[in-house]
């Protein structure tokens, strides 16, 4: 693994909403082929810091966005901000949301549609490509044979790996995750750590966490934001201490 | 002593809310009382056999068929005019429109909500006269015309429900379709429409039972008494309201009064299956976006 190449390169980020700074002067990197997991008291900004990553912030009035993210598409670096549309990176990098955010269709369609409006690619190769991502998150046994049930009757674990799956049909070169397993029980909680833990062979993750037993057990990097700004990064190494992390949460929390 | 004001308040919300109850009551019963009896394919037909009269090959002359049938004519043509330009419209304006374009075209639909039917049907009735003094002498008031002019007082009803629809979606919903890669068309057309679908249908029944029981636009427009089942845009039109209107206005013994109550049922049917329609679709197809939130 070559953990050191930086996938993502934030630098002096500063994300407003109508004037209240969200976000202020944060600078980061996220390894290749690794979790990058945010932690934070609610309100110090996690998920506007992930959703900068993919200029998911533009979408909500009064946005503004200062500084630069760079990302490493294919061993190029590109600003973007500045060098790609929110479309062309959006197909880019894949997002999960924190509650299982399935469309109102059949499980099929779910993945086949973006697909189609996204890569524009022929039926047969949606299909192939269907069973390919729902095998990869192991959820193609249960569903196999329900794929024009409505996606909503599934469970939450199974709509969350689903989201998963569409997003991974897409092939993105990084993964974000807005709290996963926040909505879900423990069972499909660990699901889902397991399954982060293979894709990071191939996918690049940045991830936020509300839990310290998952950031110990999964992540490699852990950055720790306190009213918007990074307060602690801490590597693999550093976390394992048993009560170092614990100690740093109590006391930045 | 605070009781006793709170006390007296609830009292008199507890009335205010029975007197509606009763009125409502009331006026249903008043209604069932006097148009039950005339409630017959009489009513509907007159003499005519029923299947003619429908098929068009006998003329209804005693009967409302005709009315029914204009009233349903001039729902589908308005409808055909304002629905199309209402949902675009709404999507307009909760999509693309901003800052003082969005505020200027929101007091515009304000406005043309606020606005009178009667006012809308002399807008008609001198759109009309003017064109006769111009370029089309042969216009006249018609179907055409009252299609036109309904469509332009339901068409606010659209422009809202649309617009209110697509704009009070979840941020879920929002950002999905976004956050895959969608263009904003893609992500309006894929994701924000159908998920807003329920409440836009609903929405265009409810215009079509307001399109059913307006009056005073099509009196100035282009409905008439004894026109018959219209055979072109251009033809002159009969129409529930209109026909509970003269009927009403102009009888010459009880048995025209009993007509008149037994074609308000009939109008109250329309409406009420209409209205029964918008709150099944609310009610029960809303299932729409996941249950996590």
């Amino acid at each position: 693994m070559t953990a050191q190449e930086t996938a993502i390169s934030v630098r002096a980020l500063s994300v407003g909403f109508s004037g209240r700074t969200i976000l202020d002067d944060v600078s980061m990197d996220v390894p290749r082929n690794s979790i990058t997991m945010i932690i934070g008291p609610s309100g110090s900004g996690k998920t506007t810091l992930l959703r900068s990553v993919n200029r998911l912030n533009e979408e909500f009035a009064g946005c503004s966005t200062a500084g630069s993210v760079k990302m490493s598409f294919s061993g190029t670096a590109v600003d973007i901000y500045r060098d790609l549309t929110p479309n062309e990176l959006r197909r880019r990098v894949g997002m999960v949301f924190q509650s299982p955010n399935v469309f109102p269709f059949s499980i099929q369609k779910n993945l086949l549609a973006p697909l189609r409006l996204v890569h524009s690619i022929g039926r047969k190769e949606r299909h192939q490509r269907m069973e390919r991502v729902l095998r990869e998150v192991e959820l193609w046994e249960e569903v196999c044979d329900r794929l024009g049930d409505n996606a909503v009757t599934l469970s939450g674990g199974q709509q969350q790996r689903l989201c998963l799956a569409r997003a991974l049909a897409l092939s993105p070169e990084v993964l974000l995750l807005d709290e996963p397993t926040a909505s879900l029980d423990v069972r499909s909680a660990g699901k889902i750590e397991e399954l982060l833990t293979k894709l990071k062979e191939r996918y690049t993750i940045l991830a936020v966490s509300h839990s310290i037993r998952q950031v110990k057990l999964i992540a490699d990097r852990v950055v720790i934001l306190s009213g918007g700004a990074i307060a602690r990064t801490l590597e693999h190494r550093d976390f394992q201490n048993p009560g170092l992390l614990e100690e740093l949460v109590e006391e930045i929390f | 002593m605070t009781v006793r004001p709170e006390r007296l308040f609830v009292a008199f919300s507890w009335l205010a809310a029975g007197l509606v109850a009763v009125s409502v009551g009331v006026l249903v019963a008043y209604l069932l009382m006097r148009g039950w009896p005339v409630l017959s394919s009489a009513l509907l037909f007159g003499d005519t056999p029923w299947l003619a009269a429908v098929l068009g090959s006998e003329p209804v002359f005693d009967g409302i068929y005709p009315a029914v049938a204009g009233t349903f004519i001039l729902i589908a043509c308005s409808s055909v005019i304002a629905i199309p330009f209402g949902i675009c419209c709404g999507i307009y304006l909760a999509e693309y429109a901003q800052g003082r374009l969005k505020a200027i075209f929101s007091f515009m639909v304000d406005l043309l909500s606020g606005m009178p039917s009667i006012v809308m049907g002399l807008f008609g009735f001198a759109l009309i006269l003017l064109m006769r003094r111009t370029l089309f002498g042969h216009a006249n008031t018609s179907l055409m015309l009252s299609s036109a002019c309904i469509a332009l007082l339901i068409l606010p009803y659209l422009i809202r429900m649309t617009q209110v629809a697509l704009e009070s979606l979840p941020d879920k919903a929002r950002l999905l379709g976004l956050s895959l890669g969608y263009t904003r068309w893609q992500n309006i057309l894929h994701v924000k429409l159908p998920a807003a679908s329920t409440a836009i249908f609903s929405g265009i029944v409810l215009s079509i039972g307001r399109a059913a029981e307006d009056t005073a636009v099509i009196m100035l427009t282009g409905v008439v008494a004894n026109a018959g089942i219209p055979r072109a845009l251009s033809d002159k039109f009969e129409a529930l309201p209109f026909t509970i209107f003269y009927l009403t206005a102009e009888h010459r013994n009880d048995t025209e009064l009993q007509t008149a109550f037994g074609c308000a049922l009939v109008l109250l049917f329309i409406t009420g299956t209409l209205f029964f329609v918008s709150y099944f679709i609310r009610k029960n197809l809303q299932r729409s976006w996941g249950q996590g939130e």
